[in-house]
């Protein structure tokens, strides 16, 4: 279900109006009451159903999010043999002279099939900055508040008027620091709350979607009716836009209803669990893969914040990174088996990389002047690798990248224009993409 | 009785010191650094102005993780994250400096952290060299009567959806004959298997993990005589991550191979604060259950990993060391008696290993701090063997 901090965020609208606080208590009377008594429609919607409508929508994006950082040394641009390198060698890869860490010898074998950036360099170098910025693509400007990438794609990419949820944030972790100070915060920004995520995992779950026994399809039917023309009598009566934002949450708890079962992990194929398991972030990761199949347009995974290795860097990345490992190469098949990898983009990064030297703890701390991060899949030249670092893997030997240019690069990837200006009455004039910033032609197809 | 601990000097390595061997007439030191094995004359005066220059005579491919010297047939034995084993004769003539261009290096070898400084390399080729663990060698042990090396192992993958470790795919817990480097036996255990230690009558081995298992087996028959688990070392990442962290990270047996000691940190609140106990735990291992007899005093004890314990010769005191997070000492005395604190150091480095002096009169530390960033181009020196006279007050 929805979680209530979005929908306070939604319904306590900095404008403040009378009109917000006036209809606060009829809405929540109205639709989560409702929501808590409604309907299950699962034997009137079909999971192929969903995928072929899925099939016609067009582009979507996963979102591997590796929160907390990992080391670039330990993935994308190890550095053996070197003082900084650690204690893992590089392995050759699919990619004739280029070599990835020991540690991904399964991906290694799909290097053909990724678009790896090696020249990342952005500035923030804390986790609640560098994290807002990545998945935002800017630095705040308060109190305007950019949406997130995946809000971005929600709107453009998305059809609202799916009963799958068409953001969905998967992370089972409640706590995480400050990445659950960043969960806690307004995601969809200036596009309204409707273009939110639906969050599940951990402590989320979709409750309170079953039709109570006592409840036929029929009189939940007839209730809805009833509640949608009163709704459409008092938005007319009174002229209120707020009604719009609310009926539009309405729609997504009763889309909600219907898509539940997409988010049964145990009606998976158990073949597929062995596969991407048995840790929380393959179960979701292979979710991930079923939501997209199914009409969400963008679904971010992530495991808390376990990249945040200031302390036994490598004796955490010699898990990490294999389960990474399995998870990519698994889910870039998968996507291309299904005929889906040219329509479906996927992201596998962090918000920053870690220092080449180590600390006293044996870990690596935080390191936003020189990253590696990777990708796949729609609107990509595969088989890239752009950019370098020097030998040491200290600073950006070539073709440095800041986060615009990846956001400029990824949203032209998914066919959107990454800088068209957003329609923001009263607002200052923002772009999709500031500064003119240009998508990286090299790594487009 | 307290014991003061006074720092003699202080001898630097290019890159971090992960074990330390002292020939017992306390003349030569042998580190396992992670580029590499240096061997290093230790000045009889530690007030000398001429600071000694370690000089690398070997490498593994990857950090070199365990070392100890054979006095009986003047050989040394080291083991690495790469995996192997090595063993090198030291009554072999070094290569001499001259022949520092002709040295061949393994493969993938670490580069030296001062190449700028070019500290002296004399290759000493191993005798034997063998891979013996698919994944890293964490520790290395020799039994006290030089008859036997064990090494440990084992990669922390994720076995279950809480991230639990998966079963070890071989043996991970393994002794060889230290002369030949013939395999006599192969434990299994949970893995990370993260350090391991003989009893000082090289009759058992034991051997601690990741999540917190415990293991002796007796070294004639292979038999394991007692496994148990302690969960005061390991944590479960609530606060940023749903994994595994921390475990034992030293094991020890009492003079009298009665107990073993376990050292590692406890429960973090923040696993990547590293910001666990200091702590200490003592276990009566022959008993049924076995027994936790003592662990370290609550208000005795800062914050960070510790990763080593050593006995003073004579038993009644033994010294626990590793990283200070938060506290008064990153080094310390105790009496094996009553577990009480005798005696602190604090080092400004994080120790790996510590060593008495056959009459016990000084403690070698060895360690590293972090790693600095490069200055010129080269990487200044962090690695650490610190020597300390240990007095009765």
């Amino acid at each position: 279900m929805q979680n209530n901090h979005r929908l306070d965020t939604m319904l306590n609208a900095p404008c403040g109006s009378v009109d917000h606080r006036l209809h606060r208590r009829l809405f929540l009377q109205g639709s989560l009451a409702g929501a808590a008594s409604v309907a299950s429609f699962q034997s009137l919607f079909s999971v192929p159903a969903f995928a072929d409508s899925a099939r016609a929508q067009g582009k979507r994006c996963i979102l591997l999010w590796l929160c907390g950082a990992p080391s670039q040394f330990e993935t994308w641009d190890p550095k053996p043999s070197r003082p900084t390198g650690g204690p893992f060698a590089s392995i050759p890869t699919s990619i004739p002279g280029v070599h990835i860490s020991e540690l991904m010898p399964k991906t290694a074998s799909i290097m053909d099939k990724l678009t790896v950036v090696r020249s990342m360099s952005t500035e923030p170098s804390e986790h609640f900055q560098a994290i807002d910025m990545l998945t935002r693509g800017e630095p705040p400007r308060p109190p305007f508040t950019r949406p997130l990438m995946g809000s971005v794609l929600a709107k453009q990419l998305g059809q609202l008027d799916s009963p799958v949820p068409q953001f969905v944030l998967l992370d089972p972790c409640p706590e995480g620091n400050e990445f659950k100070a960043f969960k806690a915060a307004n995601w969809a920004g200036w596009l309204g709350a409707e273009y939110g995520p639906v969050r599940f995992g951990g402590k989320y779950k979709l409750e309170n979607v079953n039709l109570p026994n006592d409840l036929s399809a029929t009189d939940h039917s007839d209730r809805e009716a009833l509640r949608s023309f009163l709704s459409k009598k008092f938005a007319n009566d009174h002229k209120a836009a707020s009604v719009q934002s609310y009926n539009s949450v309405f729609e997504r708890v009763r889309g909600l209803m219907q898509a539940a079962p997409l988010f049964d992990l145990n009606a998976l194929p158990q073949a597929d669990r062995d596969r991407y398991g048995p840790g929380t972030f393959g179960m979701h990761a292979l979710l991930a893969r079923h939501l997209v199949e199914n009409g969400s347009t963008f679904v971010m995974v992530a495991n808390g914040m376990p990249w945040d290795c200031h302390v036994l860097n490598h004796e955490t990345h010699q898990m990490l990174v294999p389960e990474t490992d399995r998870i990519v190469f698994h889910l870039i098949n998968d996507l291309a088996d299904r005929r889906m990898l040219d329509d479906t983009l996927v992201l596998i990064m962090g918000e920053f990389g870690r220092t080449p030297w180590l600390n006293e703890a044996r870990g690596r701390d935080h390191y936003p002047k020189a990253w590696s991060m990777a990708m796949a899949g729609c609107g990509l030249k595969p088989g890239v690798v752009y950019g370098s670092t020097d030998e040491n893997g200290v600073e950006v030997s070539d073709r440095p990248l800041d986060q615009r240019r990846l956001f400029a690069t990824i949203y032209r990837a998914l066919g959107l224009d990454p800088h068209v200006t957003y329609d923001l009455p009263d607002f200052p004039t923002f772009n999709r993409v500031e500064k003119d910033a240009a998508p990286v032609a090299e790594l487009l197809a | 009785m307290p014991i003061a601990l006074e720092k003699l000097d202080r001898i630097a390595f290019p890159m971090g010191v992960m074990d330390l061997s002292v020939h017992s007439d306390g003349l030569m030191a042998y580190a396992a650094c992670m580029d590499g094995i240096y061997q290093c004359a230790l000045p009889v005066d530690p007030k000398a102005t001429d600071k000694p220059i370690p000089t690398r005579i070997g490498q593994h491919t990857s950090y070199v993780s365990g070392i100890a010297l054979m006095e009986s047939n003047s050989s040394l034995v080291s083991t690495s994250y790469d995996g192997t084993l090595q063993i090198r004769d030291l009554s072999t003539r070094l290569a001499s400096e001259n022949d520092k261009d002709e040295a061949i290096a393994p493969e993938n070898a670490p580069v030296n952290a001062t190449e700028a400084a070019s500290p002296k390399i004399v290759e000493l080729p191993p005798r034997f060299s063998q891979r013996v663990h698919n994944f890293w060698s964490w520790g290395m042990a020799l039994s006290p009567d030089e008859r036997y090396i064990a090494s440990v192992s084992g990669q922390y993958l994720a076995g279950a959806e809480d991230y639990s470790p998966l079963k070890a795919s071989e043996p991970n817990v393994k002794v060889f004959d230290a002369t030949s480097g013939k395999l006599i036996h192969a434990f299994e255990m949970l893995p990370s298997v993260q350090c391991v230690a003989f009893d000082p009558k090289s009759q058992f081995v034991a051997a601690g993990n990741l999540m917190g298992d415990l293991a002796v087996w007796e070294i004639a028959s292979g038999q394991k005589l007692a496994e148990w688990r302690t969960p005061d070392f390991t944590s479960w990442g609530i606060i940023k991550s749903h994994c595994y962290i921390g475990g034992i990270y030293a094991v020890a047996f009492s003079p009298d191979s009665e107990s073993l000691y376990a050292a590692g940190m406890g429960e973090m609140k923040d696993p990547m604060a590293g910001n666990g106990k200091q702590k200490w735990q003592r276990f009566r291992w022959r008993k049924t259950p076995v027994e936790k007899h003592q662990e370290i005093i609550a208000d005795q004890s800062g914050e960070g990993l510790m990763e080593t314990l050593a006995w003073t010769p004579s038993g009644e005191h033994f010294v626990m060391a590793g990283r200070l997070r938060g506290g008064n000492w990153n080094a310390a005395v105790f009496s094996t008696e009553s577990g009480q604190l005798l005696g602190q150091a604090k080092t400004g480095m994080r120790i790996t290993t510590a060593r008495f002096s056959p009459d016990g009169h000084v403690l070698y530390l060895a360690g590293m701090q972090g790693q600095p960033a490069p200055k010129k181009d080269s990487f200044p020196s962090f690695g650490y063997l610190e020597r300390y006279q240990v007095k009765a007050t």
